[in-house]
């Protein structure tokens, strides 16, 4: 059924290039920091909505892409500093740090309903036109996705791997109070962590929203599942794993939705964390499941 | 009183009851055994579902609009025993998935999965249970007996659920200064210790799963049979966190707590706002609601973790002294595991 | 007990100085009213039986721990309750008795990340010559540090630690799961040769009589406390003391070697390294 196929990979592409984007400043987050950040999606949200502004302004979308990434990157710096530092320094656990998070994203997307109210937006994006590539069918926006994706894949390998900054995170993630005891300053490491991820997050939340095509304030929020998935399915804390997880996630969700009922998209994303969640809990690409505090 | 209004008060001290009811079911996994339950409200539309399919009679029923399995027309109480059951029984599989020796966080997440996708499946198996637009015209128990006197209906159904809420205390009163209560909450202070005194960690907490799910079938059975339907928007994830919100602004681990918390949250301003009139968009009151939930737990957290009714620590007046034992021998695991782990390194 | 010290001995000017030190987990002191000194190139051991608090010293006067009293003063300079980076900055290189490697990271990354603070060309030059001085880490450059043998892994975080050239070496018993002739080596070659280079060495030690061979001055902890200060050598003749504060007495936790024993008796089986 190549006719059915090719679409659902191009989807699958696509998805997938939105689900890294999400994913890989998710995972970064929690390997940073050990938070498991469930205001993620609602981060997404409200950046996605400030893109909106920007754009009905009368600017590109693309600025408002841009917008939305300093917006991003602010929000999570301030969250970070203003609630789940305090709340992490007055000894709150793990699993209640999850709950803060909760709190916090229902806090958000609330307040965007409020504003809104629960209408559909979209943005306004110049004239689509489609190309044909191989057998992928792809319009302008989802090309210039997937090539925003691979960029920001590329840029975070080398952060990660060719720069001190990306030393230090790999050593706070690996072990904060050893990294400060090699003279890392963890705290100044930590809080560009919550930028750089949060700039992530606030362009993954435009990309989601420019491929829905039209949006409410629950959008992004029924898309953390699924970036949850991807994340735990490379093992959380592990920005490649997140990669590969937002690439098979997000082609085997397409192609699922193809043949099998559309509606069960994320249905079988989730069935496959849960069969990863039982065979190997820790996620496929990670090496360990550490027990860290929260770092600081 | 005007009979508007002994609907009105009615309603909400049914509410009420499912809520407290619910939250105790959660309170025993979350705040007694340490599980952090963001599946919960799964076992509630569980419940509600078992009940009202098994009180509905067959699908050609009212020109067969609706689809579901079940039908059979079963006489009151039975329904309802049916649906704990069944809340106890998805707890296994359930428990299997997702509290396996993961982090607490993950377990939150993977629990968080759990419930989207069985509400997925809900709205997109019409065949299940009429799909998104769920089940609905499930009869009232016992309303043949009152023929047709709403009124009088309503106050014997708040009787009705009083009288379980009561039972339902008994119950979680009696799990909770059992042995078992004991070993919960060692499992919920410190999971060595107790693997150490009770071996199998897995069946504690599929236990502490399968009461507590027994608990929120029920209160869903006995929402569904008052409101008569159920539908997947009635229980999405959020609703756990109400829940959730309810207990720890309570008290966890305190049943006195729990209730006050469910008066204070979901009655206090989710149910009691219903009768709000609308103002601004519509939606503006919700989403002000769910800001306020929020905004509450983390002043909660921040404030007064413990709870507006903290746990009781001296709750055993008379054998007070076998829990000192205990505690201290957890101590002492604790530590001793400590130095083993230190001098194995 | 009083503290009995020997004043008689002259000690070279003071680079750490520890003052009326407490400190602890929460707010519960471990260890209250020390007093300590380490002197410029001075070899100095702190032993004692188990669960004395030597850690938790070594901890507080690193800053990952907050302290509860007291002060610290390094090259003079008040440093009490700096955060570890900036204790680092000082020149203080501290390796800790447990989760003293990044576990996630390979051997080359540990090292890299232990020459943060260095220009790169400046750090590759320093992990060569540390590589040269442990050839045994050569073959194992790539090896993710949880793969590693206990021995290994302590090699790797010393290593890490001589990147940044410390003025002052904190080590909390850096020979434990050596083998012995690399504990020796360790001890008797290393430790003395970088006291040799002017860099002062604070160690705590349970194979008690390598480290005081080894120790210009010893301290002796119990319970918290520090109960006697002496020239390491006064200490390793009194056969008494030795066997009443690292043996015997506190036989109920497992404790360091008795002094008439030597330490090998008790040392573990040699891992390859
Ligand atoms: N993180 C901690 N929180 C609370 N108490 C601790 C902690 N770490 C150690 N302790 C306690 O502090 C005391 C001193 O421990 P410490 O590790 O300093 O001993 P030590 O002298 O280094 O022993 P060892 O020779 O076994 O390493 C012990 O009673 C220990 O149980
Ligand atoms: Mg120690």
């Amino acid at each position: 059924m190549p006719y059915l196929l090719g679409p659902s990979i191009g989807f699958g592409l696509v998805t997938a290039s939105i689900l890294a984007l999400a994913a890989v400043g998710f995972t970064m987050q929690f390997g940073v920091t050990n938070i498991l950040n469930l205001a993620y999606g609602e981060v997404m949200a409200t950046s996605g909505f400030v893109a909106l502004i920007v754009n009905r302004a009368g600017l590109s979308i693309w600025f408002g892409m841009a917008a939305a990434a300093v917006f991003g990157a602010a929000l999570s710096y301030l969250l970070n500093r203003v609630i789940f530092i305090p709340f992490a320094r007055r000894g709150t656990k793990l699993f209640g740090m999850v709950i803060v998070t909760i709190a916090v994203g229902l806090i958000l997307e609330n307040s965007i309903l409020a504003i809104t109210g629960p209408n559909f937006f979209s943005y306004i994006v110049p004239q689509e036109s489609t190309y044909s590539v191989g057998f992928l069918i792809l319009t302008t926006s989802q090309i210039v996705l997937m090539g925003l994706a691979t960029l920001a894949m590329i840029a975070v390998h080398s952060l990660l791997r060719l720069t001190r900054l990306g030393m230090a995170m790999r050593a706070t993630a690996s072990d904060a109070s050893l990294a400060r005891g090699c003279g890392i300053r963890t705290e100044r490491i930590v809080d560009a962590g919550w930028l750089i991820s949060g700039a992530m997050c606030g362009i993954a939340g435009v990309a989601l929203f420019i491929n829905t095509t039209s949006f409410t304030s629950a959008t992004a929020n029924s898309f953390l599942v699924v970036i949850v998935a991807a994340a735990i399915l490379g093992g959380v804390g592990q920005p490649y794993g997140a990669m590969l997880g937002a690439l098979v996630i997000g082609l085997t969700s397409e192609i699922a939705a193809a043949f099998l009922n559309p509606a069960y998209k994320n249905v079988v994303a989730f069935v496959i964390l849960v069969v990863v969640l039982l065979l190997r809990p820790q996620g496929i690409l990670a090496q360990i499941a550490v027990q860290r505090e929260i770092a600081r | 009183m005007s009979s508007a209004f002994q609907f009105y008060v009615t309603t909400l001290l049914i509410y009420a009851g499912v809520d407290i009811l619910a939250a105790w079911g959660l309170n025993l996994q979350f705040g007694t055994a340490g599980l952090l339950s963001f599946a919960f409200i799964v076992f509630q539309a569980a419940g509600a579902y078992t009940a009202g399919v098994l009180a509905l009679g067959p699908q050609t029923d009212n020109g067969g609009y609706q689809h579901y399995i079940g039908g059979y027309a079963l006489p009151f109480p039975i329904p309802i025993l049916a649906a704990m059951a069944v809340g106890a029984v998805i707890a296994v599989p359930i428990g299997l998935i997702a509290l396996r020796r993961l982090r607490s966080d993950y377990q939150a997440v993977a629990l968080l999965v759990v419930s989207i996708i069985a509400s997925s499946i809900a709205t997109n198996e019409t065949e299940l249970f009429n799909g998104a637009a769920g089940i609905s015209l499930v009869p009232h128990p016992l309303a043949d007996q009152f023929g047709g006197d709403l009124l009088t209906y309503q106050w014997f159904y708040v009787g009705f659920t009083a009288a379980v809420c009561l039972v339902a205390y008994l119950i979680v009163h009696r799990v909770t200064h059992s042995p078992l209560g004991r070993a919960f909450r060692a499992m919920r202070d410190n999971e060595q210790a107790a693997s150490a005194l009770a071996k199998d960690i897995t069946g504690l907490r599929l236990l502490a799963f399968a009461i507590g799910g027994a608990l929120g079938a029920l209160s869903g059975a006995i929402l569904v049979l008052f409101i008569g339907t159920w539908a997947p928007s009635a229980w999405l994830y959020p609703e756990t966190f109400v829940l959730l919100a309810a207990i720890i602004v309570g008290g966890t681990n305190n049943s006195l707590g729990t209730v006050v918390g469910v008066l204070l949250v979901p009655i206090g301003f989710a149910e009691g706002s219903r009768f709000l009139p609308e103002i601004g968009h519509p939606g503006l009151i919700d989403a002000g609601q769910w800001i306020a939930i929020g905004l509450m737990l983390l002043i909660f957290l921040w404030f007064r973790p413990q709870g507006i009714l903290p746990e009781r620590k001296h709750r055993y007046a008379n054998d007070g002294r076998l829990v000192t034992v205990l505690d201290e021998l957890a101590g002492w695991l604790r530590r001793s595991l400590a130095l083993i782990q230190r001098s194995s390194r | 007990m009083p503290t009995s010290s020997v004043e008689s001995t002259q000690r070279p000017a003071a680079h750490l100085e520890v003052r009326d030190f407490t400190a602890g987990y929460g707010r519960i002191p471990i260890v209250s009213s020390i007093n300590l000194d380490v002197g410029e190139g001075e070899v100095v051991a702190i032993v004692g039986p188990n669960g004395a608090g030597k850690s938790t010293l070594l901890k507080a006067i690193v800053g990952v721990i907050p302290s509860l009293g007291g002060s610290i003063r390094l090259r003079g300079d008040i440093v009490t309750n700096l955060s570890t980076d900036d204790l680092v900055r000082r020149g203080i290189g501290y390796v800790p008795q447990s989760h003293d490697v990044f576990d996630t990271l390979t051997v080359e990354e540990n090292m890299r990340i232990g020459g943060y603070l260095l220009a790169k060309p400046e750090a590759e030059a320093r992990m060569a010559r540390i590589l040269d001085t442990f050839p045994t880490l050569r073959p194992l450059i790539r090896r993710i540090a949880h793969k590693l043998s206990g021995g290994e892994r302590k090699l790797v975080a010393i290593a890490r630690v001589m990147m940044l050239q410390p003025s002052l070496y904190v080590l909390d018993e850096p020979t434990s799961n050596l083998s012995v002739e690399l504990a020796h080596k360790l001890l008797t070659d290393y430790v003395r040769r970088i006291a040799s280079t002017g860099a002062a060495v604070l160690l705590v030690e349970q194979k008690a009589k390598a480290a005081l061979e080894v120790s210009n001055w010893a301290y002796l902890m119990v319970a918290g406390a520090i109960s006697m200060s002496s020239p390491a050598a006064m200490l390793l003749a009194d056969e008494s003391i030795a066997h009443r504060f690292l043996g015997k007495v506190t036989a109920g936790s497992s404790s360091a070697p008795p002094g008439g024993t030597g330490p090998d008796s008790t040392l573990p089986e040699a891992p390859a390294v």
